[in-house]
This record gives C-alpha cells, structure tokens and sequence, in this order.
C-alpha cells in the first residue's frame, strides 16, 4: 500500500500497455486500409487503364476526303474495351476533333463493336498521300497511309 | 507450461494478420499478372482468327432477262477456316467522291457466300444517281474481328472488254466541231497498276487513212479514269458526219492497250 503511494505510476502499467497495443492496432488498420485501398485503385486504374491498352483495336473504316479541307474518318472499334479517341494526327500535325455526335466534345468515345465518325479540318492536296494517326485516352496509337483522291 | 503458451500466443494474432495482409496483397498483385496473361492470350488467340479470315468479295453486273438491263451484285464469299460475321457495308462513288454506308449483318460460314441484299438500299444513299455506264465504284465490307475486303466496279463497258484500257463510250465522241473535228476520250484503267498512255492513232477507214498523234496524258492510276480532248483546225484532221473512225490508244513502250470503233457525230 505504501509502495502504491510511493510510485503511483507503477498500478497504470496495465493501462499503458492495452492503449498502446489498441494504438499499434489503430495504426495497422489505418496503415493497411490505406495500403490495401491503395493497392486496389492501383489494381482498378491498371486494369481498366494501361493494362487494357493490350485490348484496344481501332479499324479505320472509311476516309472520305471531303470538300473545305474536311477529312471524315469513320472508326471501328473491334477490340474487348471501350476507347477513347483524344487526338488525331495528320502528316505528325494535331488536329482538333470534332465529334459529330456530340460537337461539345473534344473527343470521340466508341463502345466495344461500334462505329464512330471523326471530322478534321486538314488542307489535303489531291493525289497525295496523308498519314493518319489516332490517340487513345490509355495511349494506344493506330494510324495508316490514305491517299487522297 | 500453460502459462508459458499462452505467453507465446500474444503475437499469434499480429503474425497472422501480416501473413493475410501479405497474402492478399499478393493475390493482389498475382490476380493482375494473371488478367494480364491471359489478356495477351486471348488477344493472341483473337489475333489469329482475325489473320484466318478469308473473304472475298466480287462486285459484278449481271444481265436481268425479265427487265433487259444489267443487275448490280455484290457477292461476299468467305474463304477461310473460320466463318464470318459482316457488320457493314459501303460505297464510294469514285467519281464524284461520295462515300456511304448501311449496316448489314451476315453470319457467312465456311465454304459459303451471300449476296448483299442491301445493294439496292446502298446505292440509292449516293448523292448522285447511280450510272454504271461511265462511273466507277468501290464497295467494300467490314467483318465484326475488322477485317475489310473491296471491290471495284468499273463502268459496264470496261466490266465487258479486256483491254487494259478501256474508253468509255458513253463519254467519248468523234464529232465534227465546225469547220474542224473534235475526238473526245474517256479512258478507263482496268489494270491493278498505273498506264501511261503517249500515243493516239485515228484511222478513218472508208478514206483508208491514217493519222496519229502524240498525246500528253497524265498516268491513269489503276482503276482510274483520265479524259482526253483532241481538237482540229481546219488544216487538221476533218472527220465527216456518219463515216466510221477506229481509235487505238497505245502506251509508253508502243503497245496498244485499247481500241473503239466511233461513228463520226454531227456538228453541234
């Protein structure tokens, strides 16, 4: 009793302990929710980003010349993953987009077996051949040789 | 010896929890690697069906007994070891640069063909009217793996004869021009590779005479059309109305690639 009152600290010795442990146990949960959540977004954006480049394929259907410096591209997207083109390249030169489904983008989704149409002002010249050239939103580039006629 | 165990399980709980923390985080990372290989194969797997497909498509005339006129087909056959969905089909009129399409669904097997039944619906979306007599088209179809195969259709005179180049008569004329003549030529390339042309021979066969020229054409790429117009003075050439005029072209190396017989036209 005597010796309670001289070292009153020595009884909290059992307090002590259980707090710290809950607070190591607080740290870990936190600590391994951040991981896990981390390692799981990570997983999810790799998934449904850079590693589903392995699944996009763009056809260009048709390019159809056109009046006043238009180039109309019709897209096919046979691959397993939606795509999103976000810029297109003629002759190594961007060219802005404009979405005919919906002129308030600046860019054109096309859903996994479906087609899409892109127009681009480019100054072609008749008989020449242009390089075409399309960016995905992940990164993927498809892009072919059409001449002019 | 009991207190001693249960002394020893106080970090069990910890030691287990990191073994599951690591586990799932492996499964994470593991789970990945696996969607990632078996992406690649079944893109793999995918890409090897779609080098398999085989199609070939024909785009033909084909005389109707019942209406007196030619018929335009386009006939897809699938040629390959695995069978074909077609998805769309599309025209392009090559001469007044005009593309549309439909979308058409045709599951074509092994060893099989269709007819595209749409023709009609296809070539009535052109802008201008259908000609099959002087204009020259480009069908071609998109299977569902992205594939695409095409034909051309040339102008039904060229479809029929075998030169190498053919002038459409439909848009070519030897005519009396006033007190001068005039021959103009629309010549169809029906090669897979570009002519050039240098020389034209007029022969006037009632007169027995014959007069060549040296012409300027630019090449005609294949499947490409070129117009030539030749005109005469007074001193030159002077065709007479209804006498016949045998036209031969000939290319670069001397060798005639075309001939047609016209009767010389009225003067405007």
């Amino acid at each position: 009793m005597n010796n309670q009152r001289l070292h009153p600290l020595k009884n909290r010795r059992g307090v002590s302990h259980i707090f710290s442990n809950v607070l190591i146990l607080l740290v870990i949960i936190i600590a391994s929710s951040i991981t896990f959540s981390y390692v799981a977004n990570y997983v999810g954006d790799y998934q449904s980003g850079r590693g589903a480049v392995l699944l996009q394929r763009l056809l260009f259907e048709d390019v159809w010349f056109k009046e006043y410096n238009k180039i109309e591209i019709t897209i096919y997207n046979y691959g397993k993953v939606s795509s999103k083109v976000v810029e297109v390249f003629i002759d190594n030169r961007i060219c802005s987009i404009y979405n005919i489904d919906d002129p308030t983008e600046t860019y054109v989704a096309i859903p996994v077996e479906e087609h899409r149409t892109i127009v681009v002002n480019f100054e072609w010249s008749s008989g020449s051949a242009h390089n075409l050239k399309l960016l995905t939103e992940r990164g993927y580039t498809v892009e072919r040789d059409f001449e002019a006629p | 010896m009991t207190l001693k165990l249960h002394r020893s399980e106080k970090g069990i709980g910890t030691v287990v929890a990191s073994i599951m923390f690591l586990l799932i985080t492996i499964l994470f990372i593991g789970g990945t690697f696996l969607w990632q290989s078996t992406n690649e194969a079944h893109m793999n797997a995918f890409e090897k069906d779609r080098m398999d497909e085989g199609l070939s498509v024909e785009a033909s005339y084909k005389y109707n007994d019942a209406t007196g006129f030619y018929d335009t087909q386009l006939k897809m056959k699938n040629t390959g070891p695995i069978d074909i969905q077609i998805i769309q089909a599309w025209i392009t009129d090559v001469d007044n640069n005009d593309h549309q399409h439909i979308n058409c669904y045709y599951a074509i097997p092994v060893d099989s063909f269709e007819d595209l039944a749409e023709m009609g619906v296809l070539i009535d979306s052109l802008e201008h009217p259908f000609d099959i007599e002087t204009t020259s088209y480009f069908f071609k179809v998109i299977t569902e793996r992205g594939n695409v195969a095409s034909s051309r259709l040339m102008p039904r005179a060229a479809f029929l004869s075998n030169w190498p180049a053919v002038i459409v008569p439909e848009a070519s004329f030897v005519r009396r021009d006033g007190s001068g003549g005039l021959i103009q030529l629309v010549i169809y390339n029906r090669l897979d590779n570009p002519i050039h042309l240098a020389l034209i021979v007029a022969s006037r066969l009632e007169h027995g005479s014959e007069h060549s020229e040296l012409i300027e054409v630019d090449m005609i790429v294949a499947g490409g059309k070129q117009e030539v117009l030749l005109e005469y003075g007074d001193e030159g050439q002077i065709y007479m109305p209804g006498e016949i005029v045998f036209i031969e072209l000939a290319d670069t190396d001397g060798i005639v690639v075309s001939s047609y017989f016209f009767t010389c036209q009225e003067s405007l």
